[in-house]
Formats: structure tokens, sequence, C-alpha cells
């Protein structure tokens, strides 16, 4: 009963966040000096041609109006213009590119891959790296293998995500020419050169993810260790390694897989960074074009899409928490 | 020392361990035998060196310190063994309990399968053989429904039930020897008596030999055959247990012995005159509510604390007595009734009088490690109730704060130290002088010598009792011990499961116990007299077959 509870409170939660993430991106767009009507109206604009390129934009409305629209068109779809012009954009309608003249829920459907691609991707590398170096630095605490394993993270964490990806470009790509230097090949079509083009990505996404990770997972790991119950493990006998994986390091995952489904949720949402630097068209790359050229309806929908990842992030990381942490129960 | 028939169990001599470092020799020739069948309780305060003792048996000493002596379990030697011997050792042919019994068991896996893996490690077995043996083992350390508490949570489990679920683990592999350390400090008096039972049960059934450390006298003369005393690592008396608590030689002995609280002998504090009342409860409830379910920490409590006058509030874990220390401080929010303090209704004052009220009452709590804030002073900490409610100058607060310094006799230097620079009973006194900087109308004292030693608790206590009829505050004493009320307490209060069970003048209740649930609390509490206490077992035994 009070799961059921739970889940109802939470999806009217996520209900709600996503409708104010809605609400002040279109106010924030609304308060920019930029008018999408004067740049479709054409040479000359006559007044007559800018209000048939708002009208025909669905601008004419104020703004509540207008985000009203949008927001009703997700579940009935919309359409825009009419006779020769008309536009249609299916349901579920997150609103439609005039710049690319493309609905935008197709829009995420065809970048979506490549981001999807390279954020899981590296989310497995940067886990399956820090947990592992975190964990050995932990138990080796004080000695070379900590202080190597901390120094590259320390690194890690300070070297900017571009400037490790365009090093790595310029190291594998151009000097030793074993990787290409960017672009994206999608798995149906090319497994091998889909493996082959993420690989630079990955890494350099990962490394700093991996250092922050190894320094979590490294102090809750130490955190754990001096638990009594570590004591009871050694003193029945275990092996030490049995004592660091099934006690120590099984109760230090608990916040780090709890940090980590926000990580994924978030850059599922679109790479930013990574994919500008290796030329990847997903959806960080659409979002960053989206907002250079005023375009309202790909960005508040772009954005609503990630804030819907995150926020369902959010929920699963929850609903696993009380998977993975007996002590919590869901409601 | 008693021998027992045949050969030790357990033999140490000359067991040296050091830590790099100034610390020196933490325990220092340190040497006994342990017998099959027999309890051997090692004696001592805090730094005597008898966890660190039991520590090198298992070979679990932090990997700093060094060890030299000798370690023979049944002709074997351990010291210096490799770490598959050590580990064949560990949980197999000795096994231990440790003191806290919440923290001992890992949170994330069931109870029963914790005690399976510690069975598993050393004879592994299928998984529905091991599960058929966890339950009789649950079964046989005295808990009803095994398969329930198998399926179990540590945190679905009480200390008590947690503590017989560690036994059970410690004895799967059927030990020769078990190590039990502080194997019922962190429990109830009630709960720590079926607990000691259990273990005799275990020497006296299975012939197990038990190393028990403990610094509680009553818990040694329950249990103990012979008696190790230790001070700073080296042994200063030993003996069968009757000649050790009877008849002790070594001075110190004799003050551990001495500053034994006690519900035998002694002064009991004559009832002072009772002043205006300071402190009321009426007829308080206050309630949580957990997922869905309303659980009553006060059940209608009355409580009345006049000037010059020390309640005692008695009662176990889960009883509500701290609730009712917070409800007056105002932390506790009054779901019904009534609290008041110097005449303020605290449900009805506003924010400031609330504030001004906290300011005519003075706390200490248990643990005076976490109730100073580590990166202060201690000065500053004393000072900083006067800053918080007056408008003394600098100067004016220093010098209070040598004269409250003074008053817990403490050195006046003691304001530039840092909390980790004192010991356990110097910051309980710091605690106790910030209590009293700005001369509280009510002094509310929750626990305030639970985590000291004994021979410490005894200072703070007469401290405590000094101040108090020096000053005349109004004091409520909240403790789960009664020989630490007795000591101070003019009325003692005895509640249970948020309502009061009984009250009356100190002498009278501990004494002449009205209600069956004070007097079975009372005749769990062990003495630290072999004899008397074996009496008091079956006294208690049949209180306990009493509805």
């Amino acid at each position: 009963m009070t799961a059921v509870r739970f889940l109802a409170y939470r999806l009217a939660g996520i209900v709600l966040v996503l409708l104010l993430v809605a609400l002040a991106t279109y106010l924030v767009f609304y308060l920019l000096p930029a008018d999408p009507a004067r740049l479709s109206c054409g040479k000359p604009c006559t007044p007559e041609n800018y209000a048939a390129a708002q009208r025909y934009l669905g601008l004419d409305a104020p703004w509540y109006g207008q985000l009203w629209n949008y927001l009703s068109g997700i579940v009935t779809g919309r359409r825009f213009g009419s006779g020769t012009g008309v536009v249609d954009c299916p349901a579920p309608c997150f609103g439609y590119s005039f710049q690319l003249s493309t609905p935008v829920t197709e829009l995420i459907l065809t970048r979506l891959p490549v981001t999807a691609s390279i954020a899981i991707g590296a989310a497995v590398l940067w886990f399956v790296a820090g947990v592992l170096g975190g964990t050995l630095a932990a138990v080796r605490r004080g000695r070379a293998l900590d202080r190597a394993i901390m120094t590259v993270a320390i690194a890690g964490v300070s070297a900017p995500a571009y400037l490790v990806g365009l090093l790595a470009i310029l190291l594998f790509g151009f000097t030793l020419g074993w990787l290409p230097t960017g672009g994206y090949e999608p798995f149906t079509e090319d497994p091998v050169g889909w493996f082959v083009h993420l690989l630079l990505p990955w890494s350099a996404l990962a490394f700093l993810q991996a250092a922050i990770y190894a320094r979590l997972t490294r102090s809750e790991v130490i955190d754990q260790l001096g638990q009594d119950h570590i004591r009871t493990a050694r003193a029945i006998g275990l092996t030490e390694r049995a004592v660091v994986v099934r006690h120590g390091l099984r109760n230090a995952l608990i916040p780090v897989v709890t940090v980590f489904g926000l990580d994924l949720g978030g850059l599922l949402g679109g790479a930013v960074i990574t994919e500008r630097v290796f030329s990847m068209q997903g959806l960080g790359s659409l979002l960053i074009s989206a907002v250079g050229t005023t375009d309202l309806q790909t960005v508040v929908g772009v954005t609503l899409f990630a804030a819907f990842l995150i926020t369902a992030a959010n929920f699963v990381v929850d609903v696993v928490y009380s998977l993975i942490d007996p002590r919590v129960a869901l409601g | 020392m008693t021998e027992g028939a045949g050969s030790p169990v357990l033999a140490v001599r000359d067991l040296v361990v050091a830590f790099p470092g100034g610390a020196g020799r933490v325990v220092d020739s340190v040497g006994f035998d342990l017998h099959p069948g027999r309890v051997l309780a090692l004696v001592g305060e805090s730094g005597s060196g008898k966890s660190l003792t039991a520590m090198s048996v298992l070979g679990l000493l932090p990997p700093t310190a060094s060890v030299s002596g000798s370690i023979r379990l049944e002709g074997e030697e351990l010291l210096g063994a490799d770490r598959g011997a050590l580990r064949r050792v560990r949980g197999g042919r000795v096994g231990t309990v440790f003191q806290e019994p919440m923290s001992a068991f890992d949170p994330v896996y069931r109870v029963g399968d914790q005690v399976a893996e510690a069975i598993r490690v050393h004879r592994g077995g299928r998984r529905a053989a091991l599960r058929a043996r966890v339950a009789e083992l649950l079964a046989a350390v005295g808990l009803p429904d095994p398969r329930r508490i198998a399926a179990s949570f540590p945190h679905q489990l009480s200390g008590g039930q947690l503590q017989r679920a560690m036994i059970a683990m410690a004895i799967s592999n059927d030990p020769v020897a078990l190590i039990a350390d502080e194997p019922t400090t962190a429990l109830d008096v009630t709960v720590q008596a079926g607990i000691l039972d259990l273990l005799r049960a275990l020497a006296a059934e299975r012939g197990t030999a038990i190393l028990l450390i403990t610094h509680d006298m009553g818990v040694v003369a329950d249990l103990a055959d012979d008696v190790l005393v230790l001070r700073r690592g080296e042994t200063v008396e030993r003996g069968p247990v009757r000649r050790v608590l009877l008849e002790p030689e070594h001075p110190y002995t004799r003050e551990l012995l001495a500053s034994v609280p006690t519900l035998v002998g002694g002064d009991v504090p004559a009832s002072a005159p009772a002043g205006r009342p300071v402190a009321v409860l009426e007829q308080a409830v206050v309630s949580y509510s957990r997922r869905g379910r309303t659980l009553r920490a006060l059940d209608g409590v009355d409580l009345e604390v006049r000037a010059g006058e020390v309640v005692g509030l008695v009662g176990e874990s889960g009883s509500g007595k701290s609730t009712a220390g917070r409800a007056l401080l105002g932390l506790a929010p009054l779901a019904d009734g009534g609290a008041s303090v110097e005449g303020v209704n605290l449900r009805r004052a506003g924010r400031r009088a609330r504030r001004e009220v906290r300011a005519r009452i003075g706390t200490v709590f248990q643990d005076p490690a976490s109730s100073l804030n580590p990166r202060t002073t201690v000065g500053w900490s004393i000072a900083e109730p006067l800053l918080l409610h007056t408008d003394r100058s600098g100067d004016q607060r220093e010098e209070r704060v040598a004269e409250l310094l003074d008053a817990v006799r403490l050195p006046r230097d003691f304001a530039r130290r840092y909390p980790h620079e004192l010991s356990g009973g110097q910051r309980q006194r710091v605690a106790i002088a910030r209590a009293l900087a700005l001369d509280p109308a009510l002094l509310i004292a929750d626990e305030p010598t639970s985590a000291l030693d004994v021979s410490v608790q005894a200072a703070v206590l007469d401290l405590l009792a000094d101040l108090q009829a020096r000053l005349g505050f109004a004091c409520l004493l909240i403790s789960h011990d009664l020989a630490v009320v007795r000591r101070l307490a003019d009325t003692v209060v005895v509640l249970r499961d948020g309502r009061v069970v009984e009250r009356g003048p100190t002498a009278r209740v501990l004494s002449e116990p009205a209600d069956p649930y004070t007097r079975r609390l009372l005749a769990a509490v062990p003495v630290a007299d072999p004899g008397l206490q074996a009496a008091r077992r079956e006294e208690r035994r049949a209180l306990e077959v009493q509805p």
C-alpha cells in the first residue's frame, strides 16, 4: 500500500517538476530580445507578413497561451499554418523546429542513440574504473598504490573534459592515427565502426568521472572498513578479500550507486562538451545549436526531455536504493 | 588461578603488545590459562588492554601493533601463525561476541545469511542444510521463531535478539573457546541477565571455555569463575572470583570495587526539603508517526521536579525517559497534556519565551566526546551559553569560565585546551560546567555517566551531588542505571513504554518496590558479590516465572 502511494506521489512530483521546467524555459525565452517571427518574416518585413509569421509560428498568443498550446500539443499533436504551408506535428508533439523543418520528437529520437551510446558506454567505463581504483586505493591506504591512484584521480578531477578530449584526438587521432578523430557510426550499420568511433569520447568523458568515483569510493570503503561489522567479518574467519568485497564494498556502493544513477540520467540528456569536441550529433549539440538559433520549441523540447531523464533517474535511484539498502523502505 | 581438569584450551604467556610512538607497552607480560567449561574474566577500565589482549588471540590487532610472547590454542602456537591458520581459528575454534550487537552485524544482509556465512567459511555446505543448521542454532540460543529471525535484517531486531544471534554465530562451528568482549554493555539490564544466563549455559553444557572481557564487576560476579584484573596493560590481581571480589588484595582492585555504584549498603540521599516546582509535565503525550503507525514515546506522564530536588527518571531503552527530558526542553512537541518550566507553559509559549526558558535549563548528555565541539576550545564551549544569553564582556566571560572550571574541579588553564586533549571524565566535567554557566534553575542530566569508567563515574556523580547541594538547582537525572540514580536522586520515577509504573522516595522504591516491573528491573542488576549474585539470580528467575 505504501509502495503504491509512494509511486503515485513520485509520479505526480515528476509531472510537476516537468511543468515547472517548461514554464521556466518559456519564461527565459520570452524575456530574451530575440524574435523568431522577425527572423522568419522575410524581406521586406511588412506588418502583414510579420503578423502572418507570428500566427504561423504560434507566436501570436501571449506566452502562457503559447505554453498551453505547447503542452496540449504533447497530448493531441499540433498543426502549424494552413493551406499549402501546413506542417503537421503528430502527438506526442514536443514542438516543431522551423529551422530544421522537423518535429522535435523526431529530432530527439534520431539524436538520442548518439548521446545514449556515449553516455552509457562512458558510464560503464568510469563506474568500473572508479570503483576498482577507489577500492584498491582504500585497501592499500597510505601506500604507493593508493598514492598513484589518487594522483591520477587528482589529474582527472582537475583536467577539463574538452582539454582531455582534444589532447586524446591529437595523440590517437592525428599523431598515431589509430582512432578516428570524430563522428559517429550507428551500431546497427557498423558495430565495429560504432565502437572505434566511441572509444575516444568514452575515455575522455570517463577519465574525469572515474576520478570522481575513485575518490568517492575510496572514502566510502575506508569508512566502511572501520565499522564494527567488518571486525565481525574478520572474526568469523573470512578472507580479507571477502571482507573487503562482501562487507566493505557492498556497503560502500550504496551512496556510489545513488550518485551514479543521477550522473547517468543527467548525461543522457546531452553530453554537450564531449559531443562538440568529437563532432557528434547528439542531444547536447542539438540543444546548443537550437539555443544559438533561438529555436524555442527545440530548446524547450530537449530541455524537457533532459529534465524528464533526470527526474526519472532520481526516481529509479530511489527505488534501487530501497533494494540495495534494506534499512530504506519506499514511502 | 583455579585449575580446571586437564590441560588449558588457551594458554597465554608473557603477552606484550606495543604500538610505535610514545604509547609504549599497552599490554605488558599478561598471561593466563583458559579451561574448558570455565569463564575467565579480564577486568579493567578503558586503556587497561583487556580488549587488545583478546584481539591478539585472534590475530586481529591493527597491523602497526607488535606482539610478542606466546598464545597457544590446544597446544598450537598462534603468534606468528600464517594467515590461513589464523583464519581457521577465527570463527572456527574460537568464536567471538562483540559489544554492540546493533553495529556488529552487516546492515545489508539478513541475519540468517550472516550466520550461514560463518558456517560456510569453515565447513561449506549446501543452502538448505545451512538454513536448517542456522534455525537450529538460533533456537539453541533461545530465540523464538528462528526462521523469522533468520529472515530479518539487523535493523528489524532488538539489541537482545541480535546479541543472541551473534552468540549463535559465534558457536556455529562448535568452538572450544569463546571470546565475549563486553557482551552485555550495550544492553538493558533485564536483557543482559538473559544473555549472561545463556553464556553460563554454554560453558556448563557445551564445555566451552569463555574469555569474558568486561568493566562491570556485577557481570563478573554473575558469570566468571576466575578473574584477572588489568590496569594499563599490567596484571594487577588474579584469582578465583570469590576471592578477588570479596577479599581483594591489591589497592586498585579495592578502589575499583569501591567505586561501583551499588544497590545495597552506602548512603541513600535523604529526601531534600522540596521547594517550588521548577519543571512540570502533566499528562504529557509525545507521539511519533512512522509509516502510518503512531507510537507514543510518552503516554500520559506526570512529572514534577522541585527546586533543590533530584528526581531520578529510570527506564530501559524505549521507555521514553529521554523524550521526557526533550519535552521539558521544548525539543519534543507535546501531542497532548502540558509541560512547563519555571511557570512558563511550553505549549503556549512563543519562540522568544521558549528561548528564554531554555536559558534557565542546563543539560548534560551521555557522551561528552560528541557533545562538545571538537574544533573549539573548552573555554569557548563553556562560554558559549554566556555569549548567547547574556551581554557579559569578554573579560567577564573569561572570569565566569574560570569560576566554573573551579566548580567542576578542573585546572583553570584547561580553558585553552581542546576536547581531544581531555579524558572522558574531564570532558564530562566540562559539559557540566557548560550546563551550569547560566545558573540554571533546572539541570537535565541524561545518562551523564554511562560512557565513563566506574572510578571516573563515581567522581562525576559526587561532583554532581555536591554542586546540586551547593547551588540548589532542580535536577532531572535520566538513567538506565538504578545504582546511579540511587546515589543521587531524592525521588525515583520508573518509566516503562512511555508510562509511569512507579514513583516515590528513592530509598522506598529501591528497597520495597511495589510494581512488578520495578522489582524485575532491580532483580536484574548484577551485584559485585558472587554469592549474593547467585541468590539474586534465583530471585530474578522466580520473578520471571510469575505472570
